[in-house]
């Protein structure tokens, strides 16, 4: 589980919190839900909704806090086999005494004879609250329901009942509510913005035709809380909601040197890559980033550590053979179990399921690093800010992990006057190595610098290179060596 | 039934039925209220009314998906229905016990 920033029940005092179990969430809550009040979450169509209630229900029910669902919208049954693609069996929480399912669904060829409320559905979540000592209630869609009232002001006194009863039982709730898009009725229910002491959007974009997920919170009285918008992703174990928090503040320092692979390359940054450091290759096309990345790779295999390949930009096959060129071979550390290499069109998801694969990724491999081939590809994960989000996220998850991240990124030939990343990522990178391929004297030449080495001394110079059939050689011919 | 003609004074329409109410709440109160004037008012039904209050017997509404209140639940005649609200709206339960042609 993601470590709660170490801020749980901060607030003022008379605001208690529960965790909601949900990951992610509790770190943006700066701790939890509020108990004893009611929490709006607001969203359209599709945007995971009645997935938040339901898990906040069910992480109860794990940890032995009894909750009520109330749904206005869905069968019984059909929750129930939608809990079960989470591998959550309703039945045995329900058997239990952990849970009560109430599917309040209105019968569509009942005729309509004068007024009536919401009064009868309370003395139903009575009733239930007694039998399993509830503490949360989720209520789903009421606004379903209250559509037959056929008048915005009874709608509101029914909430406000059922808001009173929630209050005065001591339940923490969620209720669920749609917001609609045409402007006309997105007020409608903002009465219940006021109403809610915490006020969660939900929100399902595209963004250059990718789709991604966000979640924002609005409002939550009394309480600090993050503030802002935040990508999450419905994984086959529930929400997972991806902050950078303040748990950024608290990494780890940079540990001992780690041989590069190449020789001459750790002379001239003072000894290598540093443990828990962030390390770009930067480069135009053909100027030898992935050739450095796997001799990385591989001089860690050699020493017994396990390490991540986050491919971008191609697949194994093609990656195996074109290392055996400068004689690096990838299978046996692939077989051996020290190698785990993804790859993945950078266009195939948002960028919070990207994330959530490489952080399962993580915590099932444990990788001592982590490599990143290319960070330019990310791009066509939606924009550059999204490009931006995913890779700040990657390595502050890593820099809280000690994992050492080393990244490459293709310059476009293009636009050279970009910044080293054109991803403005450069605060969170320790070290920048700068890849050229010039043109001298009718042939091309190889070269490279350290633009950057945070805490290290390093050379300033520019040293030519070679890619040789056994490796990467760098020339001492242009420049001295830091000793 | 007998295979008899129906007559003038055979022609009562038999309807069981239940009201879910919670306890004295405004409406439940009204529903109670129009469901005596209706049986008043319309001479050909003949009702058999259980009253429910949700409040102290919650099962029967929870078993029964009834969570709009006041409802009246009409089992008989067949096939039922379920009529939501305080019942003030004569009109629409008219349709529901529609009187002989005879009447």
């Amino acid at each position: 589980m993601t470590k709660i920033a170490g801020n749980k029940g901060s607030g003022p005092p008379g605001i208690v919190k529960i965790p909601a179990g949900i990951r992610g969430l509790d770190e943006v809550l700066n701790g939890g839900v509020p108990k004893g009040a009611t929490t709006l979450l607001s969203g359209g169509p599709g945007t995971g909704k009645t997935m938040l209630g339901l898990e906040f229900l069910v992480r109860g029910a794990m940890a032995g806090h009894p909750g009520i669902l109330l749904t206005f919208e869905e069968t019984e049954l059909a929750l129930k086999n939608y809990a079960a693609g989470f591998g959550w069996d309703l039945a045995e929480f329900e058997s239990k005494g952990f849970l009560s399912i109430v599917s309040a669904r209105i019968q569509p060829d009942a005729v309509l004879s004068g007024n009536f409320d919401l009064r009868g559905v309370i003395g139903i979540l009575r009733q239930k609250a007694d039998s399993i000592k509830a503490e949360r209630v989720v209520v789903d869609a009421p606004d379903v329901f209250l559509r037959l009232l056929g008048d915005i002001s009874k709608e509101r006194a029914e909430l406000h009942l059922l808001h009173e009863w929630l209050r005065e039982a001591g339940m923490t709730a969620l209720m669920t509510v749609k917001s609609r898009t045409d402007q006309a009725s997105s007020s409608q229910y903002d009465f219940l913005d006021y109403m809610a002491d915490c006020v969660i959007h939900l929100d399902q974009r595209v963004l250059e035709q990718v789709t991604t997920r966000r979640l924002r919170v609005t409002k939550y009285r009394g309480s600090a809380y993050g503030r802002n918008e935040y990508p999450f992703g419905i994984t086959d174990k529930g929400i997972w909601i991806i902050p950078v928090t303040q748990a950024s503040l608290r990494h780890a320092g940079l540990g001992e040197c780690l041989s590069s692979g190449v020789d001459q390359l750790d002379h001239l940054l003072g000894g290598g890559y540093r443990r828990n450091s962030c390390t770009l290759l930067t480069g135009n096309s053909g100027t030898g980033k992935t050739t450095f990345a796997c001799a990385f790779a591989l001089s860690m295999v050699s020493l017994d550590e396990r390490i991540l390949y986050l491919d971008f930009e191609e697949s194994w096959d093609a990656l195996v053979s074109c290392m055996l060129s400068p004689g690096l071979d990838l299978q046996p550390a692939r077989d051996s179990g020290k190698l785990k290499f993804l790859s993945n069109m950078p266009e195939s998801q948002g960028i919070e399921e990207h994330l959530i694969q490489a952080f399962r990724a993580i915590e099932a491999f444990e990788p001592h690093h982590l490599i990143i081939d290319a960070i330019s590809a990310c791009r066509r994960m939606g924009s550059d800010h999204a490009a931006f989000d995913y890779l700040l996220r990657i390595i502050d998850y890593c820099k809280q992990r000690g994992i050492t991240t080393l990244l490459t990124n293709l310059i476009s030939a293009m636009d050279p006057s970009r910044e080293i990343t054109g991803i403005d990522l450069s605060s969170v990178i320790d070290t920048v190595i700068l890849l050229r391929n010039m043109e001298k004297q009718g042939r091309f030449v190889r070269d490279l610098g350290v633009l950057k080495s945070r805490g290290r001394s390093h050379s300033s110079r520019i040293h030519e290179f070679r890619i040789t059939n056994n490796g990467i050689e760098i020339g001492g011919n242009e420049g001295d060596h830091v000793e | 039934m007998s295979n008899k003609t129906p007559t003038r004074t055979s022609a009562v329409i038999r309807c069981v039925a239940r009201l879910f109410v919670c306890g004295d709440a405004l409406y439940s109160r009204r529903a109670r209220e129009n469901l005596q004037r209706l049986g008043e008012t319309l001479h050909h039904v003949e009702f058999e009314v259980e009253v429910i209050d949700v409040n102290e017997t919650p099962q029967l509404a929870l078993d029964q998906g009834i969570f709009v209140n006041p409802a009246l639940q009409v089992l008989e005649p067949a096939p039922g229905t379920l009529i939501y609200g305080d019942l003030s709206d004569f009109q629409a339960l008219a349709a529901i016990f529609p009187k002989g042609d005879d009447q």
